[in-house]
């Protein structure tokens, strides 16, 4: 191997490291670190009753 | 010493010429100060970088969970405020839709209804099969007695999707006594839906001693209870 080929292995050994390192950070600030289990607990709840409901039955016959 | 020269190397004058060569440090530089970046973006500024960058998402979903269930509290809070105010209501929702089908109590109330109507029921049919003790009563007895329970009905039991149970039922009275009855059933507490409703007029017919005879077809609703 010339001096140019040890040099070109050399950058191109450096770019896949850069490469490697950009994908790899890319990677860790797309994915999430919630668990599906705190998932379904931070899923909210709707607390609204629909109460009109009970006058609906209560009009009826027993 | 120019570049294309040929040299042996094995001579250690002429190596020393090569090393000392302003091209070959010049390279040797070169080479050696991309693979210094390289080791180092590996093993040093990619760690760093990951640790960085995981951090500060950990972070940021943290605040984000937090305030999610800061809110989840609030609303379990008002649900709860709504469950207490309306605790004393919630049992007419069982009256509604019973989380058994309760057919035994279905069929009294028809009677008491057909009765008090003066009308008289002279036929009466399920139309899907329809089991007095709801699902899991049905299961315990199979495990508690022994008892020989296929795994097609234990399986056909533990899917069972039915949240109704459809009967067939014929009255017999005058037009407005049935009427009477089908007006009654679709104003109980306990849901229920008619699917067919048929009134024949009987009088030309022979040993027939009702003036009209009224058929039902109708679903009474039931919620079973989910499995977590």
């Amino acid at each position: 191997m010339t001096n140019k080929d040890w040099l070109l292995l050399a950058i191109i050994t450096f770019l896949t490291a850069i490469v490697w390192t950009v994908f790899d950070v890319y990677h860790t600030v797309t994915a999430t670190t919630v668990t599906p289990a705190q998932a379904d607990l931070i899923d909210p709840i709707d607390p609204t009753l629909h109460t009109e409901i009970f006058d609906t039955i209560n009009s009826r016959k027993d | 010493m120019k570049k294309g020269d040929n040299l042996t190397l094995h001579n250690p004058k002429t190596l020393q010429a090569l090393l000392i060569s302003q091209e070959t440090q010049a390279y040797a530089m070169a080479f050696l100060s991309f693979f210094a970046l390289a080791f180092f973006t590996v093993f040093a500024i990619r760690p760093t970088l990951i640790s960085f960058f995981n951090l500060q998402k950990q972070i940021e979903e943290a605040k984000e969970t937090d305030s999610k269930l800061e809110m989840k509290i609030e609303q379990l809070l008002a649900a709860q405020q709504v469950y207490q105010d309306y605790q004393s209501e919630l049992a007419l929702l069982d009256k509604a839709l019973p989380e058994n089908p309760e057919f035994a109590q279905l069929i009294q109330k028809l009677e008491e209804i057909v009765n008090d109507k003066e009308a008289t029921t002279t036929a009466f049919e399920t139309i899907d099969e329809v089991t007095l003790l709801d699902k899991h009563e049905l299961l315990n007895l199979g495990t508690a007695a022994n008892a020989e329970m296929s795994p097609e009905v234990s399986e056909a039991l533990n899917e069972m999707p039915a949240e109704s149970i459809k009967f067939s039922m014929t009255i017999g009275s005058n037009y407005l006594n049935n009427k009477a009855v089908a007006n009654h059933l679709l104003e109980l507490k306990r849901i229920i839906g008619l699917t067919t409703l048929e009134f024949t007029n009987t009088k030309d017919q022979d040993n027939v001693e009702f003036p009209v005879e009224t058929t039902l077809e109708a679903e009474a609703f039931y919620l079973p209870k989910l499995n977590d």
